[in-house]
């Protein structure tokens, strides 16, 4: 068994739209299940013939076992944007797609007895299911784990079921009215930090669009939290050959006070207050 | 099937390379590929001093291809010589180191330091990066200082001496003749094309460096054109390099005039394309009753009119 990622045609097990434009699909390599992490990602090619040129990278949402029990393979969970995600969705049972990966690092796990509070903005969630099965998998219990997710409209909340099946307690809010509650994610997480003693601290875990990392950085800076965030970047290769993927980090060593760390390699999880933020 | 390549004063294994700034230093690569069934491999350009690097975001998919403004991010020469040529010296096959310098004096220095280590068995001369803004391509553009800067390596070097062209020019021919005249053992052609892409509804750039690099398929056929018209300006021999992704791009290259082939691109999409890309080249040998690589260089045949084919 490889030690690292390797790349292979994996085969599409299952393809399910479960809310308007969100999609998870199933991949049956068992190998690479095995090997993921939480916080990882896997390169997705759709180039047949036809198709987008460069790969698509996608988060491990979940691992799938097969009806005796043993993982079979992995899922991820899209929402359709442009050409690369709307192919994938239209892949059929048995189609194969080129896939390289696990790739990235992974979340840290959290301290023996440590609350978790998993922040979500959008498709942001994709990381978090694999994060709390893990979690759960390593003794922590659900009860001390908690979602707290924000979405444009309540169509765009998805996976929640998933999350109580773990007894994770998930705390939803939208942009529009249709949700259970109007609010962001970060107005959710500031409001739940608040409720928190001095000796019972949280560790954080955020995903979603870069502007809301960017206000969660601070924060966690000036509240000294311990927070970890998972980043995005425009990829080539995803195996840190090409340096598409630079993201600003802080660096007390450098000159500009920052330096340039790669999203495939050493993130795409990064500690939340090592972000440098411009602005 | 016969593969062996003689480049000049190098001996391949095969006329497939991969391709500087693609390829890293070495360990990148190495669960993907036997490098034993490669024909060489160029590392990541260097610079004398480190280099962060253009501001993101860096790449922007493109029709068939990808734009990118990396802008050689590097640890500098000395980590360079401390760590990835001793890593890329013990790789079995063909290493060549790649140097990019600001002024003629850099590209000396560090011609010199590689050549007096060893464990490079050529050097590139990188004078065609798009995406810097001192050096780089300003002296692949202008054919009395592309001589100067190939005259002076080549009389500190003691391997052999190839120069990276870039496609940028008005005419490729006269760049690729002083590199020649400048004592080049080698040329390349092509590096990127320089390309833009934007969103018009915020009418802003896709790079944070507002311009890039075009690679990929989509800029095979003006990669061909320009070896094509190298390959016809200079006795030394020519590697490809631009767009190809399959067996038969391989065998277009060497048809028009280019004795190997260095791919880019196609091994970052797919890691494991050279070997894919090998086995395609071999089959297409077969079909058509070749028993060697060799056997297809140069056959182009324009005064007997247009192909037919497809
Ligand atoms: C490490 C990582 C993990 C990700 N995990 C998920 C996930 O689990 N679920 C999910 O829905 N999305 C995820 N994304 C975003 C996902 O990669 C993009 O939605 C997808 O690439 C869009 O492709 P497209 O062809 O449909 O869209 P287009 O907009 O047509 O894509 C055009 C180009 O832009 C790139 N691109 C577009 N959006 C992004 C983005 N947000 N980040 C990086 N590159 C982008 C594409 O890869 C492509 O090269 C992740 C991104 C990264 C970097
Ligand atoms: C991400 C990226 C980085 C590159 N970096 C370098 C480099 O450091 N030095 C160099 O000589 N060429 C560099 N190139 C150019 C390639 O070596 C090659 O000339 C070009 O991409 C065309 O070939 P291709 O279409 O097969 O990629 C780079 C290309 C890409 C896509
Ligand atoms: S995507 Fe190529 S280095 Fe990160």
């Amino acid at each position: 068994m490889p030690e690292r990622f390797s790349r292979r045609s994996v085969e599409v097990l299952e393809n399910r739209e479960i809310a308007t434009g969100h999609f998870v699909t199933t991949l049956g390599d068992a190998q690479m299940a095995a090997l993921s992490r939480p916080g990882q990602f896997f390169q997705v090619r759709l180039r047949n013939g036809a198709g987008p040129f460069l790969p698509r990278p996608f988060s491990m949402f979940d691992w799938y076992r097969d009806d005796s029990g043993s993982v079979a393979g992995f899922k991820i969970l899209y929402k359709v944007v442009g050409e690369g995600t709307s192919r994938l969705s239209r892949l059929a049972v048995g189609d194969s797609v080129a896939l390289t990966g696990p790739l990235g690092n992974e979340f840290e796990m959290p301290g023996e007895g440590r609350r978790v509070l998993m922040v979500a903005g959008g498709i942001g969630v994709a990381p978090f299911l694999a994060l709390a099965r893990a979690c759960v998998e390593s003794g922590v219990h659900g009860e001390r784990m908690e979602l707290l997710y924000g979405a444009r409209t309540a169509g765009h909340l998805v996976a929640l079921d998933e999350f109580r099946q773990l007894g994770v307690g998930v705390t939803a809010a939208t942009d529009d009215d249709s949700g259970p509650r109007r609010a962001s994610a970060l107005a959710l997480l500031e409001e739940r930090l608040a409720t928190f003693s001095g000796d019972d601290r949280p560790v954080v875990y955020a995903a979603g669009p870069t502007a809301m990392l960017e206000v969660l950085s601070r924060l966690c800076r000036r509240l000294e939290l311990d927070a970890q965030v998972s980043l995005e970047a425009r990829m080539i290769c995803g195996f840190a050959v090409c340096n598409s993927c630079a993201v600003r980090v802080i660096s007390p060593d450098s000159e500009q006070g920052w330096e340039y760390k790669l999203v495939c390699r050493d993130g795409p999880v990064f500690n939340a207050c090592s972000l440098y933020v411009d602005r | 099937m016969d593969l062996h390549t003689a480049l000049g004063p190098l001996q391949l294994r095969n006329p497939l390379i991969m391709a500087s700034g693609t390829f890293g230093y070495g360990w990148e690569f190495r669960d993907f590929l036997d490098y034993s069934r490669l024909g060489g491999v160029i590392a990541k350009t260097v610079t004398i001093r480190p280099r962060k690097g253009n501001p993101p975001p860096r790449t922007c998919e493109t029709a068939c291809g990808v734009l990118n403004s990396i802008g050689l991010p590097n640890g500098g020469i000395d980590e360079f010589l401390r760590v990835g040529l001793p890593y890329l010296s013990r790789l079995d096959t063909c290493r060549i180191a790649s140097i990019a310098g600001e002024t003629v004096d850099e590209f000396v220095e560090m011609a010199r330091r590689i050549s007096n280590q060893g464990g490079a068995d050529a050097i590139e001369v990188n004078i065609s990066c798009p995406n810097v803004k001192k050096g780089g391509m300003a002296f692949g553009a202008d054919a009395p200082a592309t001589e100067q800067v190939t005259r002076a390596v080549r009389a500190v070097c003691a391997v052999p001496v190839i120069v990276k062209l870039t496609p940028n020019v008005t005419s490729i021919g006269e760049i690729a003749a002083a590199a020649q005249a400048g004592g080049a053992d080698i040329i390349s052609a092509v590096n990127t094309f320089l390309g833009m892409a934007v969103s018009w509804p915020d009418a802003r750039p896709m790079l944070g460096n507002i311009v890039g690099g075009l690679s990929g398929p989509a800029i095979k056929p003006l990669a061909l054109r320009n070896v094509w018209e190298v390959a016809r300006s200079v006795d030394i021999p020519v590697m490809g390099v631009g767009g190809i992704v399959t067996g038969a791009d391989v065998l277009e290259f060497m048809t028009v005039g280019a004795r190997a082939v260095q791919i880019g691109t196609a091994s970052l999409v797919e890691p494991t394309a050279m070997e894919r890309i090998l086995s395609e080249m071999v089959a297409e040998l077969d079909e058509h009753g070749f028993s060697s690589a060799e056997q297809a260089l140069g056959r182009f045949k324009p005064s007997q009119g247009p192909s037919c084919c497809r």
